[in-house]
């Protein structure tokens, strides 16, 4: 558990520990590694400010929180500066994903599926989980996930 | 087809193959370590953090003797005294997010809100007199509402949605009207808090002021009701359009942390007009 009372530092340690995951989480969903750091250095400083009641899934609470900023900042490239900063490439991201077969297919997904499929598959939430995170119902969460993986099978029966 | 059982492995796998970008770069950018050539490309939206700070400095005594308001919990984590709010310390540092320019190319202004706010989305019949929509309270059918954007300072799970037409308190609330050919200081008589129709802000206190922000000249009125609760609007008459920047103050409501009135006002007189 997270009290309260977490300090700054602790906040910064349990960050730390589920960047990696979380960031690649996010770049499979938004696809755009500017995206993805700003949204997850808005998580940051989110639970800086008030941290999670729990950390028992504090990657599925960064990752929802990231994913709820990087939607918002979706207009706003910060004068473009960023870019620097994140020294990946977009286009390299874009050609590991499109390289990879988990990135072709949710390729063809809508981003709230990419979400919900990425929080299942990849941090490992289940259904009840990724509902409260997302504020949604969990038979809303089995229907996106159903639509998800139909049309994720339909894209591995068309390449195949 | 991936068999569901493999799935997650496969999505391990691959997933875990994407790069990530170095540790330094993990937490928001720090003040210590801001790139010169950064602060300078920046330097005149970091301008309006200085004038934001200033007053929050002036207002910092009022505000600790002030009620904090039920609808914003204190944050568990104070910022450091090290750090002035709304910068953050964490191992001894201090960081911030950039401002955020916001265009609005259609109607012709920008602005520059601090890097922790965003745009907030109003419910779906709170718009006020929509084109095509109009609605009783007030009974108005000439003039139309063309574009309006809500920004807060407030995370998402803290801002609350309001119930009537008003942006919540301590939010800016950016409109274009049609105009319908009145003038900014008509417009404030008669379709702003200043209207006595409109009951909810009453029209006692109200007081129509100018104010000149990059040479376009503003009609401002600041109406105060016996709550405490003041009600600041800018109104500016472009081409066919009335331009309204709002917001709300309200003494039973704290403001977002590290934000005060100057750091409204500081977004207002940092508007860019194109």
């Amino acid at each position: 558990m997270v009290p309260g009372s977490i300090s700054a530092e602790r906040w910064e340690q349990l960050y730390r520990l589920e960047f990696a995951r979380v960031y690649r989480a996010l770049l499979a969903v938004l696809r755009d590694p500017d995206r993805a750091l700003d949204a997850l250095q808005d998580a940051f400083v989110a639970g800086l400010r008030r941290p999670p009641a729990e950390d028992l899934d504090l990657a599925g609470w960064l990752f929802v929180v990231a994913i709820r900023s990087g939607r918002r900042g979706l207009g706003r490239k910060l004068l473009g500066l960023d870019h620097a900063r994140s020294q990946i490439s977009k286009d390299e991201i874009k050609a590991s994903l499109d390289r990879i077969e988990v990135g072709r297919l949710l390729a063809g997904l809508s981003e709230r599926q990419r979400a919900m499929v990425v929080a299942q598959f990849y941090l490992g939430l289940d259904h009840r989980e990724i509902a409260r995170h997302f504020g949604v119902k969990t038979g809303t969460v089995s229907a996106t996930l159903a639509q998800a993986k139909a049309r994720m099978r339909t894209e591995v029966r068309n390449a195949s | 087809m991936l068999p569901e059982l493999s799935i997650e492995r496969v999505f391990r796998r691959e997933l875990e193959a994407l790069p990530v970008p170095d540790a330094g770069l993990w937490v928001p950018n720090r003040r210590a370590g801001f790139p010169l050539m950064l602060a300078l490309s920046v330097a005149g939206a970091a301008l309006v953090l200085v004038v934001a700070a200033i007053g929050l400095v002036r207002e910092t005594s009022g505000a600790a003797t002030q009620p904090r308001g039920a609808a914003t919990a204190p944050p568990s984590l104070q910022p450091s005294a090290t750090c002035e709010p709304p910068a953050y310390g964490a191992n001894g540092r201090c960081f911030m997010f950039l401002p955020n320019l916001v265009r609005n190319e259609a109607f012709g202004y920008n602005l520059m809100i601090p890097g922790e706010w965003h745009e907030a989305q109003m419910p779906p019949g709170t718009e006020p007199f929509v084109r095509d929509r109009p609605t009783a309270d007030p009974a108005l059918t000439a003039p139309f509402l063309l574009d309006r954007r809500v920004f807060t300072g407030r995370a998402t799970w803290d801002w609350v949605a309001p119930t009537d037409n008003r942006a919540p308190a301590w939010d800016l609330d950016v409109q274009v009207w049609d105009r319908q050919g009145r003038t900014a200081l008509e417009w404030s008589r008669t379709f702003g808090p200043c209207d006595p129709a409109v009951r909810t802000f009453g029209s006692t206190g109200c007081v129509p002021t100018m104010d000149t922000i990059r040479g376009a000249t503003f009609v401002v009125t600041t109406v105060n009701s016996i709550s405490g609760y003041t009600t600041v609007s800018y109104y500016l008459a472009r081409g066919d359009h009335m331009l309204i920047l709002r917001y709300s103050t309200d003494p039973n409501v704290a403001p977002p942390l590290g934000f005060t009135r100057a750091t409204l006002e500081g977004i207002v007189h940092a508007i860019g007009l194109v």
